[in-house]
């Protein structure tokens, strides 16, 4: 919902509750808390007496109705109240529905006594006939309530205009009384539709009240009768009976009350003034904008506060205006349009966040998905053909069917199938809510459905069994699959049924996605969703989803870190660890390193035996440049193994817009915090570095052989120079020259191969490797300490060429010496010499130890011999290995002998 | 080719494994005047300076069964004998010259020589003997 058709909205409010007001459909409940208000009076808390009267220039004076009153009684009250010089005497007729001769004199004889005729609307004739044209006389008419309750009176009278006078009494009162003000309201039209507020703000008890029959008696007060103009009326109407009115009063309320406080109202310029229709729609415009504004400010949870705030001053802003300036607010339309823009604003603020989170949440789900699945995989079947083929082929299956789950509908349909079709499930079996479904809901795992009881898919196979998987993605049930397959495919794959569960996970992955794609196509919008009683996908629900691709991905990510061959550990930018995988941690532990107490500096010059200040700059240099840096590491305690550690910076893949035209720029320019961290891996290039070293020892022995050679074709050659040489001895020279070239070229070639060909490809081929270094290079390592033996090492210079696998020579080297050591006595020596013979190198082993009968010792080798130790298992092995390179062992033992060995080895240079 | 002119002739040596470079070092020494035995390895030419009066030895040092070092230490150290060697070798390395050196050789070539030069050297060294 945009905020244009916010606005639409809340100015369709307004004119509503204008209108409403206007027809006066709120006069109910404006009316109730005007009398509340007009209660709630402040004066209440002050002393009552405090000149509360003192605006009060009125006198009422009631008759008790039951009391006959003869034209004596009359005569009597009447001069007994002038004696005491009231402005103005005022006798409602309605006390005395014949008025008495006395009493006509009197009202003729004195200009400040008038008579109140009360008029109905519709008898106005009928009732102004019985009133004498000589008698000065005033009108009312008898007030009309609001649903039970006097509040207002009338300015003018309605009905027959010529008969009587137009204006109420209370205002002929004002007229005579003050001229000025009585003008100054007629010119200035505040009464709205002829009507005005009483003024009952100064609560019960506000008119001075006599008994007829003080007066009568004249126990009057000087005080209270002059200069007051004294109302004379029955104190309980026959036809009127106590008048509810906005007064907490425990006595009646009479007529001749409600015309004291209307005429007080009126002489004391005190009316209640009530605001427009036209203020009306003004205030609540203004409200509107006010409180928008207000809103726009802090998130939804504070707006609740907001409301009430405002709700509470405008409660308040009506008293005050009530009690301290007469006016009226229009309370309950400003109340229903605070109440209904809150609903509006939150009803907005809520869509809005969402279509944000949802636009963030798609927005992560799209780049958790980078597989970078077209819309067109969602929108054809042709991937799903692929995605069932591969799935059969892979598990050999008879046939499947991938259904999905229609929203609001307890159905299900085919997404695809294979050898069958949804037509092939009984008609029965297609409702989700039931089993075999509910059954495999509760399981989520694949659940074999009994097919001799009821089946699932029609059976043309009999021996065929059938399985149910559910599709559940983020909690949610998208769908289900069903298979069919024999039985013995089963029993020969015990690993069966979790592929099918893995399989079941990335099919509902797709499965999800596929349904987003078609939800998000045949997105539609409905008044039912603007007024919040219908939402979309809820956004609790998208999130779930998110979290759980997120999830799965974090999962992905996490186990090929942890997968990876090179030991890593990730800092942030500021040198802390943020992760390290398992390799690494097997790395410290094995050294003794607290890697996560040390920051990324501290490591590297740990590790590398650099100073700190150098690391500094390196990281420094590999932060400015964005370039790996290399560097091996020198590890004290540890010389067995050769180690690289590369240093690289993690690069952000989020680009940063630089949107500046005054950047000159050639290059991206990186700035330090797009870098996500730094990223250490520790490389272990021990084997690569042996395998090196074996070339490189190849090489050297090529070369010397080449020298050797070089030297036999320049002897040969500065022979044919020598003149002393007959042409046959020449003849000879050349022959043996070329055969020398032929030998030599021949050597080249097959170097040339080894030289090219990687010593790792076929483990059990021969390569020239010199097996003599190797030989040092186990006996120098840390693996033979255990005992207190002394190797004797033939420290000759021989360098030779064999052929061998360098890791199973050294494998089985390594093994050999493992079980001479094991043998040995303790403080004893094994010996190792070398022999070199023309075709072969002879590597001779023994120990001075326990040894064993030879036969036992050989069936041991062989593997004829139960419970021997993994030693003599992995010799044998290796033994078979060995032949390939035309290798012999002879390895025998005797009890009290020791164990002696002979290695032969095939020489490359013979 | 330089000839020798001494009173006797000189008894020489050449140990090498490489066939080729005995054949071709007999015939040269050999057309010289001198009196060329040979020895495919260590081991063989131990056994020919027990046999026969050798004046000066051909050494290899990459050989089989012996090598160049092990013949000169047992040359030196068990038989005691003082015949100049020339050792040759292949590896051309100040380590590896010392290490002839030390080991006994008088002098010590690297391989591939020039047999003229090999010829100046022999012929220096009986020169000195005589």
């Amino acid at each position: 919902m945009d905020k244009i058709k916010l606005l639409t909205v809340i100015v369709m409010l307004v004119g509503i509750i204008s209108t409403i007001s206007y027809f006066k459909g709120l006069v109910l409940l404006n009316g109730h808390l005007y009398d509340i208000y007009v209660k709630l009076d402040p004066y209440t808390w002050k002393d009552k007496n405090d000149n509360k009267n003192s605006h009060a220039n009125i006198l009422l004076v009631k008759f008790d109705p039951q009391i006959e009153k003869t034209p004596e009684y009359w005569h009597q009250v009447i001069n007994n109240l002038l004696s005491y010089q009231p402005k103005l005497l005022i006798i409602n007729d309605l006390t005395t529905p014949h008025i008495p001769d006395i009493l006509q004199q009197q009202l003729l004889n004195n200009k400040n006594i008038f008579l109140l005729h009360y008029i109905t609307d519709n008898n106005a004739v009928e009732n102004t006939s019985s009133v004498s044209p000589l008698l000065p006389t005033w009108y009312a008419q008898y007030p009309q309530s609001e649903y039970g309750i006097y509040r207002r009176n009338k300015r003018f009278l309605s009905g027959n205009i010529n008969v009587y006078d137009d204006l109420s009494f209370e205002f002929r009162v004002l007229e005579k009384i003050n001229p000025l003000q009585f003008q100054y309201l007629m010119d200035n039209d505040i009464f709205d539709n002829n009507q005005y507020l009483i003024n009952y703000l100064p609560g019960s008890n506000y008119l001075p009240v006599i008994k007829a029959q003080r007066a009568f008696s004249n126990q009057l007060i000087f005080e209270l009768v002059q200069d007051k103009i004294v109302l004379l009326g029955n104190d309980i109407q026959v036809h009127v009976y106590t008048m509810d009115v906005p007064i907490s009063t425990k006595t009646t309320f009479s007529l001749l009350d409600f015309q004291g406080y209307s005429l007080a109202t009126v002489l004391n310029n005190s009316v209640i003034h009530e605001v427009s229709q036209t203020g009306i729609l003004l205030l609540l415009l203004i409200q509107c904008v006010w409180s928008l504004y207000i809103y726009q400010w802090g998130y939804r949870n504070i707006h609740f506060t907001v409301t009430f705030a405002i709700t509470l001053s405008i409660l308040l802003s009506a008293w005050i205006a009530l009690h301290f300036f007469l006016l009226w607010l229009p309370v309950v339309e400003m109340l229903l349009l605070q109440l209904l823009l809150y609903y509006v604003v939150f009803q907005y603020r809520l869509f809005t966040e969402e279509a944000i989170l949802q636009q963030a949440l798609l927005d992560v789900t799209a780049r958790t998905q980078e597989r970078v699945i077209p819309a067109s995989f969602y929108q054809s079947e042709e991937p799903w053909s692929q995605v069932i083929t591969l799935v059969n082929q892979t598990l050999n299956l008879n046939r499947l069917i991938f259904l999905e789950r229609i929203e609001g509908d307890h159905r299900l349909r085919e997404v695809k199938a294979l050898n069958c079709s949804i037509d092939d499930i009984y008609e029965m079996r297609r409702d989700y809510q039931r089993t075999p479904y509910s059954t495999a809901i509760e399981e989520n795992a694949p659940i074999q459905i009994n097919t001799k009881k009821r089946a699932y898919l029609t059976s043309t196979n009999e021996t065929e069994e059938q399985f149910l998987v559910a599709l559940i993605f983020a909690e949610e049930v998208l769908g289900f699959w069903a298979f069919g397959v024999e039985p013995e495919y089963i029993e020969n794959n015990p690993l069966f049924l979790t592929l099918v569960k893995d399989y079941a996970l990335q099919i509902s992955e797709l499965l999800y996605f596929r349904q987003r794609f078609q939800h998000i196509s045949t997105k539609t919008y409905s008044l039912l969703r603007y007024i919040g009683l219908k939402s979309e996908i809820s956004s609790q629900r998208l999130l779930k989803q998110s979290i759980e691709l997120l999830n799965k991905r974090l999962d992905s990510v996490e186990s090929i870190f942890h997968g990876m061959k090179t030991a890593a550990i990730l800092y942030d930018l500021f040198g802390r660890v943020v992760q390290m995988n398992h390799n690494m941690e097997a790395f410290t532990q094995q050294r003794h390193l607290s890697a996560y107490d040390m920051t990324a500096l501290d490591f590297i010059a740990t590790i590398t035996g650099i100073e700190l200040q150098n690391v500094r700059l390196i990281m420094q240099h590999i932060i400015t440049e964005q370039k790996l840096f290399n560097i091996p590491l020198n590890i004290k305690e540890d010389h067995q193994h050769f180690f690289i550690l590369s240093i690289k910076p993690l690069q952000s893949s989020i680009k940063t817009d630089l949107n500046m035209d005054n950047i000159n720029t050639k290059h991206e320019e990186i700035t330090p915090f797009q870098i996500l961290g730094i990223l250490l891996e520790i490389s272990d290039m021990t084997e690569i570095k042996q395998d090196l070293s074996i070339k490189e020892k190849m090489n050297e022995h090529f070369f010397f052989q080449i020298r050797n050679d070089m030297e036999s074709l320049l002897m040969g050659i500065g022979m044919l120079d020598e003149e002393l040489m007959s042409s046959e001895e020449k003849k000879e020279i050349i022959q043996m020259l070329l055969e020398k070239v032929h030998q030599s070229s021949n050597m080249i070639k097959t170097m040339h191969q080894y030289f090219y060909q990687d010593n790792k490809v076929l483990s059990i081929s021969k390569y020239p490797i010199e097996p003599t270094h190797i030989i040092y290079q186990i006996i120098h390592s840390d693996k033979f300490t255990q005992k207190d033996i002394t190797i004797d090492l033939d420290n000759s210079k021989l360098e030779t060429l064999v052929y061998a696998e360098p890791k199973i020579f050294q494998d089985t080297f390594t093994t050999i010496l493992n079980l001479l050591i094991k043998d040995a006595i303790e403080g004893s020596k094994i010996v190792i010499t070398y022999y070199e013979q023309k075709e072969f190198l002879e590597i001779y082993l023994y120990n001075t130890g326990f040894g064993m009968p030879n036969k036992q010792f050989q069936q041991a080798l062989s593997g004829e011999s139960e419970n021997v130790s993994q030693d003599f298992i992995q010799l044998k092995e290796r033994l078979q290995w060995m032949k390939n390179w035309e290798a012999e062992v002879d390895i025998r033992s005797d009890i009290g002998e020791g164990i002696d060995c002979k290695i032969r080895l095939k020489k490359v240079f013979m | 080719m330089k000839h020798i002119k001494t009173n006797k002739t000189i008894s020489m040596l050449i140990v090498d494994d490489d066939l080729f470079i005995v054949k071709f070092l007999k015939k040269y020494f050999t057309h010289a005047g001198y009196n060329v035995f040979t020895a495919e390895n260590g081991q063989q030419a131990l056994e020919q300076i027990q046999k026969v009066s050798i004046d000066i030895i051909i050494l290899d040092t990459m050989m089989p069964v012996m090598d160049g070092f092990q013949f000169l230490h047992q040359l030196r150290h068990t038989l005691h004998s003082m015949i100049p060697v020339i050792s040759l070798t292949a590896m051309e390395t100040q380590n590896s010259e010392a290490d002839l050196l030390n080991a006994g050789a008088s002098t010590v070539l690297f391989k591939p020589i020039n047999h003229e030069v090999l010829s100046d050297t022999v012929s220096n060294i009986v020169d000195f003997l005589n």
